[in-house]
């Protein structure tokens, strides 16, 4: 019998690496490591004291232990602040006086109504402010870069004027306008009048930028998905008839379990990312079909 | 009748002023160039300081007709940034000096008005509760609402006279608010009713011309940019850059300019999200590590060092570039810089230190698969 051998070093074996492919890419949590051998190794929280791993027929099959898939998933849960996502709000100065919309010009307290400023993202943190449906605020061209309402669509290499850095952190906000003189952020003087003149130094507040922005509209967005096994136990309240198709949780606890992850060996070879399949296992389930009783 | 316009002294803070310094030296502002044949100052910011002259011509009256004569000037520094002393106001015919200072970076041009009252008697002698005193010749409901305000700033000695605030006011309802014409630095306001809410000794004005001129200079304001430096405390020598290695990164030596720092954004190279450190909101949250660095500053950013353990894993390469950017107060101008962490040793533990298994292989048409065992971990890996 003639057969060949092919002598492979450690650092020529690449760690192959998962992802949960489910409704979006669920990333699983993982930490490298690199060995003065020369062997890499991606250490995968799902596999960490695994009770088995075999491959099966072009399969690669792992049984885990019982496993909290908190514990499997990465962080999923991203939350995406205002500046990144649409949203409304008034917007008040730090004493709390709005700025108002009168007589076409944008002022700090003073007549007029309260000014509700809706955000459009178009890049990141970098954001148009519509005060109506058609109506968007812009920065003059010239000193003192006054802002004033318009509803002039401007052609793409002046659209800077209607477009402004946000920067929102912890119920604060500033904006920031590109003028000739440089990036301003937008404040106001003695007469009170919307303008790219900020001034703030350490503990002296010239002409204040730094907005309270009061929100109509949620502030942030969490999206993401949220990795768990739980028993819940529903019931439905039959007395009266409004409620029969209404289902109310009684109650949700916890229940880890055995997993048991799957792939085919040639997405492993021939991809970067390899799609794996998690499949929860029956481990609480009494030979009766229930659920063992959870203490 | 015109006012002159001329420059004393321009004085500004040294080209290579940080704001950590403070601003103890003051030099002259260079002439370095011309705009339309005038001259252009050059200061830099935070402190770009103006003194002008100006003289007028002396104003005539007709003491027979009871008619005297008052003259106001006000200097506009075109200074929409420090605009509580943009303008400046003189009384009177003789030899002003005025004076203003720049703290936001641009090119500003000073205008002078001039402004004749003829004044038929003292408002005092004539005030009647059924008249209302309208300001003439301006109209409220346009723009020009800034300097109208500032000139309702009242003498605080005299006893209605404070300081209104703007909502107070509300002067924007025309025509709810009115007042005399000014001829001073004080005003008389009538309400609507007639009724008469700031008494001071104002007058009548039968006529007034007003004049503006221009100033035959520009000043410029430049700004001195911060210089970002980033610092990390490491083992001394390279034998020790051992995967995982714990560095402190500081970025306390970062230079100012013109401005504070407002805040600092991290990069920390191993392409976790970037993390920011604000003036206005200090994250006392890992891996920020507070210093007091800067103790009479405890907002500043540069007070907050990182600590940050870097690990060399099969996707990162051996070493690591993290940067910060900083970002001055003000004009959100930034300077970046990156340091180097590394090159990192691999972990120094052996394979056979491990307990390496390789438990199973297959192979396929374009490769072979393993899975293996190292410790309680399970490892797969390809060729």
């Amino acid at each position: 019998m003639v057969f060949s051998s092919t002598t492979h070093s450690l650092s020529a074996l690449h760690p192959a690496k998962f992802n949960y492919n489910y409704n979006n890419v669920e990333k699983l949590k993982y930490s490298g490591v690199q060995y003065s051998s020369g062997l890499g190794h991606l250490m995968y929280d799902l596999f960490k004291n695994a009770k088995d791993i075999a491959i099966s027929k072009k399969n690669l099959l792992c049984l885990t232990e019982v496993k909290d898939l908190t514990n499997v998933f990465d962080d999923v849960m991203e939350e995406y602040d205002i500046g990144r996502i649409n949203g409304a709000f008034l917007l008040k100065t730090q004493d709390g006086r709005y700025l108002k919309h009168f007589n076409n010009t944008i002022c700090v307290g003073g007549a007029g109504t309260n000014m509700v400023v809706s955000i459009v993202p178009i890049g990141d943190n970098i954001v148009e402010l519509y005060i109506d449906d058609q109506t968007r605020l812009e920065v003059d061209t010239k000193y003192p870069y006054t802002v004033f309402p318009s509803r002039i669509i401007l052609s793409p290499t002046k659209q800077y004027r209607q477009q402004f850095e946000l920067d929102y952190f912890d119920g604060k906000i500033t904006l920031k306008a590109k003028t000739a003189d440089g990036d301003r952020f937008l404040s106001y003087g003695v007469d009170k009048t919307l303008r790219a003149v900020g001034v703030m130094l350490d503990y002296t507040s010239i002409n204040p930028y730094i907005f309270v922005p009061e929100f109509i509209t949620p502030s942030n967005i969490v999206v993401g998905f949220e990795p768990k096994t739980t028993e819940v136990q529903y019931f439905n309240e039959l007395e009266t008839f409004k409620n029969r198709y209404n289902l109310n949780i009684k109650s949700e606890k916890y229940s880890d379990t055995n997993l048991l992850a799957t792939c085919t060996l040639n997405d492993v070879v021939d991809n970067d990312n390899s799609n794996i399949n998690i499949a929860l296992l029956k481990t609480n389930y009494t030979s009766t079909g229930t659920y063992v009783p959870l203490h | 009748m015109n006012s002159s316009l001329d420059i004393l002294t321009v004085d500004t803070v040294p080209s290579d002023f940080s704001w950590d310094q403070g601003v103890d030296k003051r030099v002259p502002a260079k002439v370095s160039s011309t705009v339309g044949g005038l001259p252009l100052y050059i200061g830099y910011a935070p402190i770009t300081t103006v003194r002008l002259s100006s003289v007028t011509d002396h104003f005539e009256f007709d003491p027979l007709n009871s008619i005297k004569g008052k003259n106001l000037r006000i200097v506009d520094f075109g200074d929409y940034y420090n605009s509580e002393t943009n303008l400046c106001k003189a009384l009177g015919t003789d030899g002003e000096c005025f004076k203003h200072t720049y703290i936001m970076p641009g090119t500003y041009s000073v205008t002078i008005y001039t402004t004749d009252y003829t004044i038929i008697t003292e408002l005092t002698d004539v005030l009647d509760s059924s008249h209302t005193y309208f300001q003439s010749g301006v109209d409220i409901r346009e723009n020009n609402l800034a300097w109208q305000w500032d000139n309702m700033l009242r003498k605080p000695k005299l006893p209605f006279n404070r300081s209104v605030t703007w909502d107070e006011l509300n002067f924007q309802n025309y025509p709810d608010v009115t007042w005399n014409r000014i001829a001073g630095t004080s005003l008389t306001e009538i309400d609507k009713s007639g009724n008469i809410v700031d008494n001071t000794t104002q007058a009548l004005i039968a006529d007034d011309i007003t004049t503006s001129r221009t100033g035959n200079f520009f000043i410029q304001v430049k700004e001195i940019t911060p210089t970002a430096y980033l610092s990390a405390t490491m083992p001394l020598t390279p034998k020790e850059y051992i995967s995982p290695l714990t560095v402190r990164l500081s970025p306390r030596y970062t230079q100012t300019g013109s401005f504070p720092i407002e805040k600092i954004v991290w990069d920390l190279g191993d392409d976790t999200p970037n993390i920011t450190q604000r003036r206005w909101h200090n994250s006392e949250e890992l891996p920020f590590v507070f210093t007091g660095a800067l103790s009479e500053d405890k907002a500043d950013p540069r007070n907050y060092d990182v600590i940050y353990t870097y690990t060399k894993t099969p996707e990162t390469d051996y070493s690591f570039y993290p940067s910060i950017t900083a970002y001055a107060c003000s004009t959100g101008t930034y300077d970046t810089c990156k340091i180097t962490i590394g090159p990192l040793l691999p972990e120094d533990i052996t394979t056979e230190n491990k307990d390496l298994k390789v438990l199973q292989s297959d192979l396929t048409d374009t490769g072979t698969v393993l899975v293996g065992q190292i410790g309680k971990d399970v490892g797969v890996w390809k060729t």
